[in-house]
């Protein structure tokens, strides 16, 4: 079943004449991608990669009706692109870009909380659901379609637990990259909610890092709501040093608090099996998956 | 980015938050000149470090000195603090074991103080909104307080489209335990705040303490500012303010390509793509017994050249007696363009150190193919794990062979020095 996008989710992209939406959205089209227009001020009119662009989201949402929309708007302008998508009311917004600066993304968390609309990223790899919807910039070749559920903070990262599921011959749900900013939109709980919902997922991987407290919440909440289906979580950063920021802006850890260690325990009190190291994980969920059967 | 406690209060002056009278100084005659200049006969010395706990650390030349912040009477105690402060070392909890060079001091007017506060802007993950925290324990002991009793310290949320809402600041006011006229002041204080962290991109502005005199009036007599890395380029006079001097050899040309980079005390320099990859390679390497050089995350790239300048971040490091590349290739950066960025990169480097690589995803078997045709060695793993584990034989048989040359180059003199006795 999938979640939040599969062969029928059609996609509007934003930013799609740029470098990166360009590249992207050309491999997207080849795993299948239902891509339906693109939005670049000034260019409304004519067309790109076989689809028609537009220069607002409001003029493109009343010609063609996107599901969904993927925003590779470059870091100055990407809050705006994405206040515009969640004014023009559309359900699902996934934000590539990085650096966008914080006051942008908790204005753009306020517009949220008052909408319909759900946010992946920004700063992440995106979603896909493999065969049927690629809304992101992972490369589908590693993809199975399968049985696992992968949500992670991490970009290349991803790629390692995604070639070992394959390679266990587990296969993949729908992956989404939560991506490793502080303010970000779906986290690691809404994903699990949601994977819970899913049939065809039977287990998942949650890849997480140092810094903030979101896989605590998620122990908390796999914990308090019995959750029903095996969980395999890998932390990445057991050795950061503290204070530095290791790449990701939500990487940091301070004051003692959100280290690598401390969640890796607070999610093993839950019940979720630690990978303890980063090529173990398709082997902890191929042994996980085993057992329930 | 990290400011300065000086250049903190400038910012806090700009938007007429109080602050005593004070100046920054670079040696101590400047130091002593800020004093007269100031007026009166009691100041504060205080080490401008990028590191709090000042006041309670000590430094690497004088253990049981005074710590970062010293009261002086007298011009003399001014010059002499300063002196003592100028370019040494001070360790805080803090800094790290490294510990922060103090490169300037900061002068500043002794007030008196009749009640101090805590007062802090920051963005809370959780909620998505710039919080206000108070306590009306502020100062030295702080945290202590807030351990041993949370509900000292309160959090208002606020809403970035109304912004900080005068019941909001009266509020909080309050709950610091003004009223009259002293509590309009406090709530002027705070709104100026506030403008202070929406105008100039702030992700922390702490103000511990904010102190009150008898007539309800406000100081800032510490200010710890942080700004938004990702705000900067709209930000441009901000962004001049950036203190480089600590940052270690790398660490600048890093800043200017835009690389996350910073070095580790290891002997195992890494090359990685992604920040998990990165974190992730690092913690294998540790866990195998070995020590990592330098954290290093090279963003996606299309050009060869973008992907040398990683490399040889890594390989000019004297450091590095091998270098790791970890790469799992896919969208962008492709493995045969790191492959290609590789030879290039010990192409420029004679004194070439063993290279590890890893490649795996987008035209893996290309890049493998394009370094095993080449006349350069490599060592090849399939995974991280294998990777890691020759990084550290590696770095452990290049320490053993150290020790090894010196021995024979003592044992080629001997036997050397024999048979010429032979003859």
């Amino acid at each position: 079943m999938s979640i939040l996008v599969n062969k029928d989710t059609r996609v509007l992209c934003q930013g799609l004449t740029g470098k990166q939406g360009s590249f992207h959205m050309q491999n997207a089209l080849a795993d299948g991608t239902q891509l339906v227009a693109g939005v670049t001020p000034g260019k409304g009119g004519s067309e790109h990669l076989g689809v028609p662009l537009f220069n607002t989201v409001s003029e493109a949402c009343l010609a063609v009706q996107p599901d969904a929309t993927i925003v590779f708007v470059p870091r100055v302008n990407a809050a705006a692109a994405i206040i515009e998508a969640i004014d023009c009311g559309i359900s699902l917004i996934v934000c590539i870009t990085e650096r966008i600066p914080m006051l942008d993304m908790v204005r753009v968390k306020h517009r949220l909380a008052n909408s319909q609309s759900s946010l992946i990223g920004p700063n992440c790899i995106g979603i896909i659901t493999p065969e049927e919807c690629r809304m992101g910039i992972m490369p589908s070749e590693i993809f199975r379609r399968g049985k696992v559920g992968i949500i992670s903070r991490s970009g290349t990262l991803t790629y390692e637990a995604i070639a070992q599921t394959t390679e266990q011959q587990l296969g993949q749900s729908s992956c989404i990259g939560i991506g490793g900013d502080l303010l970000r939109g779906l986290d690691f709980v809404d994903c699990l909610k949601l994977f819970n919902d899913d049939e065809e997922t039977e287990a998942i991987v949650m890849l997480g890092e140092v810094g903030g407290s979101a896989e605590e919440e998620a122990a908390d909440y796999i914990k308090s709501s019995r959750y029903a289906k095996p969980v395999v979580a890998y932390i990445a950063g057991q050795f950061a040093p503290p204070g530095r920021r290791m790449g990701h802006a939500g990487a940091i850890v301070q004051y003692g608090s959100g280290t690598a260690r401390a969640k890796i325990n607070k999610l093993r009190s839950a019940g979720v099996h630690i990978a303890e190291s980063p090529v173990a994980i398709g082997s902890t969920v191929a042994r996980v998956v085993g057992r329930q059967k | 980015m990290n400011l300065h406690e000086y250049q903190g209060k400038e910012l806090l002056r700009q938007f007429s938050v109080g602050v005593p009278a004070g100046g920054v100084a670079s040696s101590a005659e400047q130091a002593k000149a800020v004093a007269q200049s100031i007026g009166g006969d009691e100041w504060f010395v205080k080490a401008q470090v990028l590191a709090g706990a000042r006041a309670s650390g000590h430094f690497k030349n004088a253990p049981a000195s005074d710590g970062g912040v010293r009261h002086c009477k007298g011009e003399q105690a001014v010059f002499d603090h300063s002196n003592a402060m100028l370019g040494e070392v001070l360790f805080t909890i803090q800094t790290g074991i490294d510990g922060a060079t103090v490169h300037q001091v900061y002068i500043e007017q002794h007030i008196e103080v009749a009640g101090e506060s805590y007062v802090a802007l920051l963005v809370d993950r959780r909620s998505g909104c710039i919080s206000l925290l108070t306590s009306p324990d502020g100062g030295a002991f702080l945290e202590q307080n807030a351990a041993s009793n949370p509900d000292s310290v309160t959090t208002w949320p606020i809403n970035l489209v109304s912004g900080l809402s005068q019941d909001t600041a009266a509020a909080a006011a309050l709950s610091l335990g003004f009223s009259g006229e002293a509590a309009s002041n406090c709530v002027a204080a705070l709104s100026h705040l506030y403008q202070l962290f929406i105008e100039k991109d702030c992700t922390l502005i702490e103000i511990n303490p904010l102190a009150n005199d008898h007539q309800g009036n406000f100081c800032a007599l510490d200010a710890t500012i942080k700004i938004d890395d990702n705000a900067l380029f709209r930000q441009p006079e901000l962004n001049a303010l950036r203190d480089t001097r600590d940052l270690r050899d790398g660490e600048l040309d890093a800043l200017k390509f835009g690389y996350n980079y910073f070095k580790l005390d290891g002997d195992i320099g890494c090359v990685t793509s992604g920040a998990g990859m990165a974190m992730a390679t690092i913690d294998t390497i540790k866990l195998y017994g070995g020590k990592p050089a330098n954290f290093l995350d090279v963003p996606p790239v299309a050009e060869v050249d973008q992907f040398v300048e990683g490399l040889q971040l890594v390989l000019s490091d004297p450091a590095a007696k091998v270098m790791l590349v970890n790469i799992f290739g896919g969208g962008i950066l492709q493995c045969d363009l790191v492959a290609k960025a590789i030879l290039v990169a010990l192409g420029k480097h004679k004194n070439t150190i063993p290279v590890v690589v890893r490649l795996a995803g987008s035209n893996a078997a290309e890049g493998l193919k394009l370094l095993r045709d080449s006349d350069m060695n490599f060592d090849f793993a399939d995974d991280m794990i294998k990777a890691a584990q020759m990084a550290v034989a590696t770095a452990e048989d290049d320490a053993q062979a150290g020790k090894n040359k010196v021995r024979a180059s003592w044992w080629d003199r001997v036997r050397f020095s024999r048979n010429s006795d032979k003859n």
